[in-house]
């Protein structure tokens, strides 16, 4: 079952590459697929706790072929499928190119893959795979103008940063000859040497570059704004739930005992990028640039959470980036609707837009307070466990990250103030709701926020017994 | 029952907003029925609850997670029950008021389900069990506060709305600090915890624990270095709203920190008692001043809740019983004189079209009953007998004194001087003395159009009568209450009583 899950994204696109470009809506049909997979296999989980499947794929070097699905992966690969769904159904009323949707479902099965990995080396497979796609589609359907150097840039740190991860697992398994998961964290048991941890480091920066944490988040804001906006969907929601994924299944999983020892700076990088992503994004004039900015913010949340070591920080954090990939996606998606029917991402431009788009705003509203971190939706219970983690790890960091925190409600609530409160700079005479087609994919997104900060139990009970394994 | 309570605003709210975003205008009438109506049934609730017994205690879950549980559990005791009642019934109040002072007013419909919000995320803090659910209840009703004053306020209300907004988040993400911290220091969240909880706990690690919480409460409470934001907003608040700011919004801080911080810290809240006082006498002072010199009828009783706050500050942190059973009486005299007197400040920008005291006077004789209710406030607030405020403000003074801080007494009792002039010299100033040559002034530039009030629309002296019954009856049986408060206050001190002995008890159990 999980097999397909991962190999039907595979013959589909050969065979719909062929067919006319209104078909192009069948691509839909992966993630779906995914989906229904995955709820069936729930079924299974909720019986034996995790799922694996694994065969010898390279024996000579002890590299296998396997899949995994547990308290980790499950959430994120409902969230990942949910969105690419859903951002794939937004897309289908602009894009109607097949090559798109082909490397679309690419980066799909990228990240399926990378969400599934036992073995290291199929984990860089699968990162890599992720990686190609999203340069040809910026390529190819970025900005006109910025296109072509958006794509370059994001290639370049990204390859650097996947690289880096490659030269780390390629020293881990000539140190411990294997590239298994679960045979590294039984031969590690305690174990330390520099080679490891040299190796720890190198493949956590890797991660770092992808999740855009402070001095290594350059790529971002660009790519994030000159791609075409469905990609920036996913990209900021999907392709950092994946990220999160590996930093929290190798580093602080799989290597959790090499990772403590560096926790402390990292504590300090997540505040660091949390204050900067939250300054930046404060001094934005474009909505999707804010945007862009604000992930920063959030990928220095999600890292301090994850170095606090703790159950309740370690559980928060992926809580957290689990609900910044809901929220973020809505958002774009919002920025999007708002450059199409109000015809400006400018947010002085957009001001007072939301008595013409109610309803868009609204969905703008609910995701910007859950982002900003308000109760009582879900950002606020990431947020305050992420944090409570931190106190429990060590007051002078905690008290540093909150006063960080500062500064991540404002540059929502200034973008709030000009679409709600404040009255419009511009005729909106021309400006009207979007229609019921347009909205559909927003709405499972803004009411997964909400759920998930009323009713977040079902979710952190399944992560629970993972956080608890990678706790030291 | 008392999940109900929070549920049915709820969901009525969300409902309205609901098919307003679909384009489904229902109208203010529908409005103002479904909200009050919802508001009613929320307080039958309670009562309800309560009936079967105090403390009334129901659980619900929330969060869980291994060894990590946090309920969402609901309680009423002798503390929060007559705080729960009285914003029910004021958010009730102001609901009706609402349908003729907002009559004119854009997106109605709207208005109506941000109150209600606002009245869900104030019930919520009071009947809250553990701390995040508290901070919750406490950070969420900032949201529909600050678009309520944002739209529907006057002159700079919505730069002013940022300002709350940006206080209100300063001052939660502290109290946030201070939760936390506790939490990671003791593993426990509950509001009413075992004793002895602090044992392992280092001096200085609570006394910041305990500063952090207190900035986060006095930021809500407007206590004095933290009050800029308080003057501001309630004063370009609309009517009806100001009264639930002002009446029962900051009451919340006060609930706060005696049911958070004093109970959790008694050895650290004990070393403070003294500097409590002081900052409470200055806030008191500071109020009562800068009350003085306005000229907006609204930003009088703004600067007047700064001042009062610090009469209930300087209650309770007396640590005396009768000090505390006065500071929190005084919560529920002030608030409801408090609400009488903003009640008034509406009937007149609905009446006579301004709020300016030097454009109103002389205008007892054209508003006789709303004239009666501000004086009966201004007396009880300023702490004359028989109302209200005299009971509660005999009380804590005595408190003060008898916890030994004479001079902190002495100049408390020479505010209380401040505060009867301010507000009788206000109230001579508004309805009694010369008529208003202001009025008619302000009505000709309003019909030439060389200046429109945004808060109401300007009336010639001799046009100007009393406001209509909606307005008036609701504003009659608050002063009825104010007196009766007043006049028996052995009817509604047990509770006070009751509660502050258990604060009391908590405190003492400790060293």
């Amino acid at each position: 079952m999980l097999a397909t899950s991962v190999a039907l994204p595979f013959p589909l696109y050969a065979l719909t590459k062929r067919l006319k470009s209104s078909f192009v809506k069948l691509f839909s049909i992966i993630p779906s697929t995914s989906l229904i997979l995955l709820l069936l296999l729930a079924v299974d989980f909720s019986r034996l706790g995790s799922l694996s499947f694994k065969y010898s794929w390279i024996p000579q070097y002890g590299v296998s072929f396997g899949l995994l699905l547990d308290g980790l992966s499950l959430p994120l690969l409902v969230a990942a499928a949910s969105i690419t769904l859903l951002s794939m159904v937004y897309s289908a009323l602009t894009v109607r190119s097949p090559e798109y949707y082909f490397c679309f479902s690419l980066f799909y099965a990228g990240v399926i893959g990378v969400l599934l990995a036992v073995d290291l080396l199929q984990f860089y497979v699968f990162w890599e795979l992720m990686l190609v796609p999203c340069f040809f589609i910026i390529l190819f359907w970025g900005s006109p103008g910025r296109a072509h150097i958006t794509a370059y840039k994001f290639f370049f740190f990204t390859h650097v940063g996947s690289i880096l991860i490659l030269i780390g697992f390629i020293m881990i398994g000539l140190r411990l000859g294997s590239l298994s998961m679960a045979d590294i964290t039984l031969k590690l048991s305690g174990a330390t040497d520099v080679v490891l941890t040299q190796a720890t480091l190198l493949i956590t920066i890797g991660f770092l570059i992808k999740l855009a944490v402070f001095p290594l988040h350059a790529w971002l804001p660009d790519a994030y704004c000159y791609s075409p906006l469905p990609l920036t969907v996913v990209m900021s929601s999907v392709m950092m739930v994946a990220t999160t994924y590996g930093i929290f299944r190798i580093p602080f999983g799989v290597l959790g005992v090499l990772a403590s020892g560096f926790a402390g700076q990292l504590m300090l990088i997540g505040v660091v990028s949390m204050v900067y992503g939250s300054a930046m994004a404060l001094a934005q004039r474009d909505l999707r640039r804010m945007l862009s900015y604000s992930s920063i913010s959030h990928a220095g949340y999600v890292v301090f959470g994850a170095s606090t070591l703790t159950t309740l920080g370690l559980a928060g954090s992926i809580f957290y980036a689990l609900n910044s990939a809901i929220c973020k996606g809505l958002l774009f998606m919002c920025s999007g609707v708002y450059g199409e029917k109000a015809f400006s991402e400018d947010l002085e431009e957009l001001r007072g837009v939301a008595v013409k788009m109610p309803l868009t705003s609204t969905f703008f509203l609910l995701a910007a307070l859950s982002l900003g971190g308000l109760p009582p939706f879900a950002g606020f219970i990431g947020e305050w466990m992420l944090f409570g983690g931190g106190f429990q790890r060590g007051w002078i960091y905690a008290l540093l990250a909150v006063a960080g925190a500062l500064l991540t409600f404002p540059y929502f609530l200034w973008a709030i103030y000009r679409m709600f409160v404040s009255s419009s700079i511009r005729s909106l005479e021309n400006v009207t709701e979007a229609n019921w087609r347009t909205l559909i994919p927003l709405l499972p997104l803004g009411l997964a926020t909400v759920i998930l900060g009323v009713a977040p139990s079902p979710v952190l009970e399944v992560l629970y017994p993972v956080v608890e394994a990678v706790t030291p | 029952m008392m999940l109900l309570t929070l549920l049915l605003p709820l969901l009525i709210a969300m409902l309205i907003v609901i098919l307003t975003a679909r384009g489904l205008r229902i109208g203010r009438f529908y409005a103002c029925l479904a909200s009050s109506t919802a508001l009613s049934l929320s307080l039958i609730m309670m009562l309800l609850s309560v009936l079967r017994g105090i403390p009334a205690y129901e659980g619900y879950g929330w969060i869980r997670m291994g060894g990590l549980i946090v309920g969402f559990d609901l309680f009423l005791d002798w503390l929060n029950l007559p705080l729960a009642f009285a914003i029910a019934s004021l958010c009730l109040v102001s609901s009706v008021y609402s349908f003729e002072y907002m009559k004119d007013k854009h997106d109605i419909e709207l208005y109506y389900a941000l109150l209600l919000f606002y009245a869900v995320g104030m019930l919520g803090v009071t009947l809250s069990t553990n701390l995040i659910q508290f901070f919750l209840f406490f950070e969420a009703m900032n949201i529909p506060a600050y678009f309520l004053v944002s739209l529907w306020g006057t002159r700079k209300a919505r730069v002013i709305g940022v300002k709350y907004i940006l206080y209100m988040v300063a001052g939660g993400l502290c109290l946030l600090a201070g939760i936390l911290w506790f939490y990671s220091l003791t593993g426990t969240l509950d509001l009413n915890p075992p004793r002895g909880l602090l044992n392992g706990v280092d001096a200085f690690s609570a006394r910041v624990i305990a500063f952090l919480m207190f900035v986060g409460f006095a930021v809500k409470m407007g206590v004095f270095p933290f009050h800029s934001w308080l003057p501001d907003f309630h004063g370009e608040a609309p009517v009806p709203i100001h009264a639930l700011l002002s009446a029962v919004m900051i009451k919340l801080g006060a609930y706060g920190l005696i049911r958070v911080v004093f109970t959790f810290f008694p050895s650290v809240i004990k070393g403070w008692s003294p500097a409590l006082s002081v900052l409470a006498l200055i806030t008191m002072f500071w109020g009562a001043l800068m009350a003085l010199v306005q000229r907006d009828f609204k930003r009088v009783l703004a600067y007047s809740s700064v001042n009062q706050m610090g009469y209930i500050l300087l209650g309770i942190s007396s640590l005396t019983p009768i000090g505390v059973v006065g500071g929190l009486y005084h919560m529920l005299t002030h608030g409801v004189a408090k609400g009488s007197l903003l009640y008034c400040a509406g009937s007149l920008v609905h009446s006579a079209g301004t709020k300016y005291i030097d454009k109103l006077g002389g205008l007892a004789w054209k508003m006789p009953i709303t004239a009666t209710v501000a004086l009966i406030g201004a007396l009880s607030i300023a702490g004359t007998p028989p109302l209200g405020g005299f009971a509660s403000e005999l009380m804590l003074f005595t408190g003060t004194f008898e916890a030994g801080f004479h001079l902190v007494c002495l100049l408390g009792l020479a505010s209380t001087a401040l505060t009867a002039a301010y507000y009788l010299w206000t109230v001579r100033r508004m309805f009694f003395g010369e008529r208003a040559w202001g009025l008619d002034e302000l009505y000709e530039r309003y019909v030439k159009r060389i200046e429109i009030p945004d808060e109401g629309v300007p009336r010639p002296f001799e046009m100007v009568s009393e406001s209509p019954l909606v307005m008036v009856v609701p504003m009659m049986l608050i002063a009825l209450f104010v007196t009766l408060l007043g006049v028996f206050p052995h009817l509604f001190l047990p509770p006070f009583k009751l509660a502050a002995d258990a604060i009391l008890a908590l405190m003492g159990g400790t060293p």
